[in-house]
């Protein structure tokens, strides 16, 4: 049937735009496409449409290499653009912006052969979403000297404490944080590093995305304050998994606190 | 009384496009320029460098927002998520008005980042002025509504393009943002009149003008925004200044972006050729008198 009402021709062009093949040598799209567009001397009614779905595939394959630069450089060009490929078609893009268009594509990668049982590249997924997250995440100011001082002490232990929107926590298999640095200030060959486990944060500085990998310890505790628990039991759970001293964990608990309020971690103490 | 006088739409000079490469000279060197517009998408965000660098714009330079996803042709319902976001943009820039493209970016289940053309004909005006209307019930900010370049036409279309502009907006009475970059590459894909175009757009409608580089291709003509803008677009320029007015301008650069010097150059050039059409004008609006 001829398409003429708006939704009908829509739908059909973003039908067509969609595939991942030139639509010139597809027979029966070339003949439903005559009674949609008009074609001109040069171009013929097909190939005027392929040229919307040339650029489909520029523009997402393009934005997801922009923000999984290290990805790309990791597995190559081709294959990286096939990967993309295979995501846009699992899961079309729908946000108004490009900025989104990565957000399942270290779940999609995590479980699609082969590159599932890489796991340095299923972290470098993460971590390159992370960046992107913390990028334009809402505001918040650090906490002040006068706001903790004038926090009773017997009301630590019920606080919650409230972390920067921008706080990213990623528990990794590899330092893949270093192979992204490598894919921004090198050209040559990506170095595969050997397995290590890995707590990095990655957060929003004065100026710049900023990260740092920290000792698993602080970074339980910081994962239990980043999904609300409130501060006493944070630590009571932390000692508990780990199998701390209580006196080992007195000794560090302090100083992690110094360095993330300092780092704008902490943004309040919830009462 | 016309859109423009109505709406107390002010000619801002001629602009540039804020564009990242340039995010630093612009911001730590304040060069002069008359103006910037924005990509509205680009700081519909929650926080972070993107808002701080727009404040920061916003604190020196006047701005207007030029939206690429509002969709306003589809079919899917207007997103409520994206208006919402558009107002928090318009609320931090207050602009003298703000635009999008008449075309369409997707169906429900897909957006395609993509300034697609619509088939042009009374049932699509009337669905594009109704949405229309919707936005403009939405924001008190005259919206306005830039021409598409486009590759490919419709069998459904009945009306030719500048009937279809005009009728949209005179229809919704909204504003039209001029790219005569783009009338330049439908005249090359589709073979239609660019001067007639031109002199067919209503004068009290237009807003803003469109300058842009496109790229040739084996078999049509692509709109890149990339290098310079040609000679045959500055030639639709002079006609549509000597057409409209003085009206803002602004010189879109968004592929193979070059240093800032080059785009301020290209800047001068649109100045230097609209000053010197005004100047042969009776009565000449200038940017320091609004």
């Amino acid at each position: 049937m001829k398409p003429t009402a708006l939704p009908q021709i829509q739908d059909f062009v973003i039908s067509a735009i969609t595939k991942t093949s030139p639509l010139m040598g597809q027979l029966a799209l070339a003949e439903s496409t005559r009674e949609v567009t008009t074609g001109n001397e040069r171009l013929s009614p097909v190939e005027q449409l392929d040229i919307y779905r040339e650029q489909f595939w520029l523009r997402h394959t393009g934005a997801l290499e922009e923000d999984f630069v290290s990805v790309a450089r990791l597995i190559g060009t081709d294959p990286f653009h096939t990967l993309c490929a295979s995501y846009i078609k699992a899961h079309p893009p729908q946000s108004y912006t490009l900025r989104d268009l990565g957000d399942r594509f270290a779940e999609f990668v995590s479980c699609t052969t082969p590159y599932k049982d890489d796991a340095l590249l299923c972290d470098l997924c993460h971590v390159e979403w992370a960046f992107v997250e913390a990028f334009d995440a809402p505001d918040a100011a650090p906490i002040t000297a006068q706001k903790i001082a004038a926090t009773p002490e017997e009301a630590w232990p019920n606080a919650v404490v409230a972390l920067h929107p921008a706080l990213r926590l990623l528990t990794l298999r590899y330092p893949a944080h270093d192979v992204r640095i490598s894919a921004r200030t090198s050209d040559g060959p990506l170095v595969r590093p050997a397995a290590q486990d890995t707590w990095l944060v990655v957060f929003r500085g004065t100026d710049t995305l900023k990260f740092i990998d920290i000792e698993r310890d602080a970074f339980v505790l910081l994962s239990k304050l980043h999904a609300g628990t409130p501060l006493g039991l944070a630590c009571e759970e932390t000692v508990t998994e780990l199998g701390l001293s209580e006196a080992a964990f007195q000794a560090e608990v302090g100083g992690w606190f110094s360095s993330w309020t300092q780092w704008g971690w902490v943004t309040d103490l919830i009462v | 009384m016309g859109f423009r006088e109505r709406h107390r739409i002010p000619d801002l000079g001629v602009g540039v496009g804020f564009r990242l490469p340039h995010y630093g000279k612009v911001l730590g060197d304040k060069p002069q320029m008359d103006w910037f517009e924005v990509i509205s998408e680009n700081f519909m965000v929650e926080g972070g460098k993107p808002l701080e660098n727009l404040n920061a714009l916003c604190a020196g330079y006047r701005v207007v927002p030029h939206g690429v996803s509002m969709s306003i042709g589809g079919s899917a319902p207007l997103s409520p998520v994206y208006l919402d976001r558009l107002q928090k943009v318009l609320e931090r820039i207050a602009p003298p008005w703000f635009s999008d493209h008449l075309c369409w970016g997707g169906t429900a289940g897909l957006n395609a980042h993509e300034l697609l053309p619509l088939p042009m004909n009374a049932e699509v005006v009337r669905h594009v002025v109704e949405r229309i209307k919707r936005v403009q019930d939405r924001f008190n900010v005259p919206f306005a509504l830039e021409n598409v370049s486009s590759y490919m036409a419709f069998q459904a279309s009945s009306m030719q393009e500048f009937e279809f502009v005009c009728e949209v907006a005179e229809k919704s009475d909204s504003g039209i943002l001029f790219d005569v970059n783009n009338i330049y590459v439908t005249y090359r894909n589709h073979g239609t009149d660019p001067m007639a175009y031109v002199d067919a757009i209503p004068k009290d409608r237009v807003v803003q003008i469109h300058l842009a580089g496109h790229t040739e291709k084996e078999n049509y003509v692509l709109d890149t925004h990339a290098g310079h803008v040609r000679d045959e677009v500055w030639e639709l320029y002079r006609r549509a200044i000597e057409k409209l007015g003085a009206v803002s301008t602004l010189v879109e650069w968004d592929d193979d972006i070059p240093a800032w010097e080059v785009l301020a150059a290209e800047a001068d050039k649109a100045r230097a050729l609209r000053n010197e059409i005004l100047a042969k004008q009776p009565s000449v609006m200038t940017p320091a008198s609004v």
